[in-house]
């Protein structure tokens, strides 16, 4: 069963099989985890977002049209996920105070068990560099880092330009570092 | 070289930090602000290949299944679906206790104007009535 293609686990699993769900989950889980951490705060809000991403795939997947590569189709589901989380974080954000904030963000890095005050210190401002760039950017950004696609894998996953994504990256660089040496204390 | 141009230079280079032009070396080794502000940017950025290599918990596409089965489950199984309708229970439980107690207001109004036109000996003292009934009796 480990040798089948994305297409046939897509077919059985479509046919009930959970068990051909969970190898599609194993296969591509490490990807849609390690997209989500760019994104979220610590490794635990990044699962969440990565469980969600699979929930919303198991029931869409009888709308997968195998126009583009399931990895595409996962990949714009993953970050259409955890830009979502991200908006609600924001919005619950205003209802918090600046020490709640404090605390979340610590008690976030206990999950790092070599998470020394400066390592916490480089994450907090890394998520709030990447936090600061336009959406774009940051979805640029991310995949390219985070995942290493190349730039034509991002543009199909963003449905752009290939020289829309090469100048979204570049910039995104660009403001990330900006904002990196500006507020770096 | 001036505090500006670094920071300039560091934003525009491609990452190869290793090979730094000497001016720029030698800014670093004299301006300590400068130092501390690229060892940050720098100390910040490593974080990216250190989540990279982050892994979810091994029992993940076991804890995925169990929450597709739950979501499969009819609403009023799940939690949620229970939480709700517990609230609704309560909400439906304080408007009937709402309408219960503004009936209870209702009816103490009713009483309350039955007795103010009752009494209307303003209207009609007392004495005129005795006079009136003496004069029926006669």
């Amino acid at each position: 069963m480990h040798n089948l293609t994305d297409n046939d686990l897509i077919k059985q699993a479509l046919q009930a099989d959970e068990k051909a769900f969970q190898l599609l989950v194993e296969k591509y889980q490490q990807q849609v985890f390690s997209t989500c951490m760019g994104f979220a705060k610590n490794k635990q809000d990044a699962e969440d977002i990565a469980q969600e991403v699979f929930v919303e795939v198991f029931q869409s997947l009888g709308k997968f049209r195998h126009q583009s590569a399931f990895s595409t189709w996962l990949y714009r589901i993953t970050v259409n996920k955890s830009l979502n989380h991200q908006r609600k974080q924001k919005f619950l954000n205003l209802f918090k105070s600046n020490n709640e904030e404090v605390t979340y963000a610590l008690e976030a890095d206990h999950h790092l068990p070599d998470a020394g005050l400066v390592q916490k210190d480089n994450r907090r401002l890394l998520k709030k560099a990447l936090a600061a760039l336009p959406k774009n950017q940051r979805v640029a950004f991310i995949l390219s880092k985070y995942q290493e696609l190349s730039g034509k894998e991002i543009a199909a996953v963003m449905n752009l330009s290939l020289s829309a994504v090469e100048a979204l990256v570049h910039r995104s660089r660009k403001n990330l570092k900006a904002y990196l040496l500006k507020n770096g204390e | 070289m001036n505090c500006n141009e670094v920071k300039s230079f560091f934003i525009n280079s491609d990452g190869h930090l290793q090979a730094l032009p000497e001016e720029i070396k030698n800014h670093l080794a004299s301006c300590a602000s400068c130092a501390r502000m690229v060892e940050q940017m720098t100390g910040a950025l490593e974080v990216i290949n250190h989540e990279k290599l982050l892994q979810p918990d091994p029992f993940f596409s076991t804890r995925v299944m169990g929450a597709i089965r739950e979501n499969k489950q009819p609403l009023l199984l799940r939690p949620v679906g229970q939480m709700a309708a517990a609230v609704a229970a309560v909400f439906v439980g304080v408007v009937l206790a709402m309408a219960t107690f503004s009936y209870n207001d209702y009816s103490d109004e009713q009483t309350l104007s039955e007795v103010y036109y009752l009494n209307e000996l303003h209207v009609e003292p007392m004495e005129m009535q005795l006079l009136n009934d003496l004069s029926h009796e006669e």
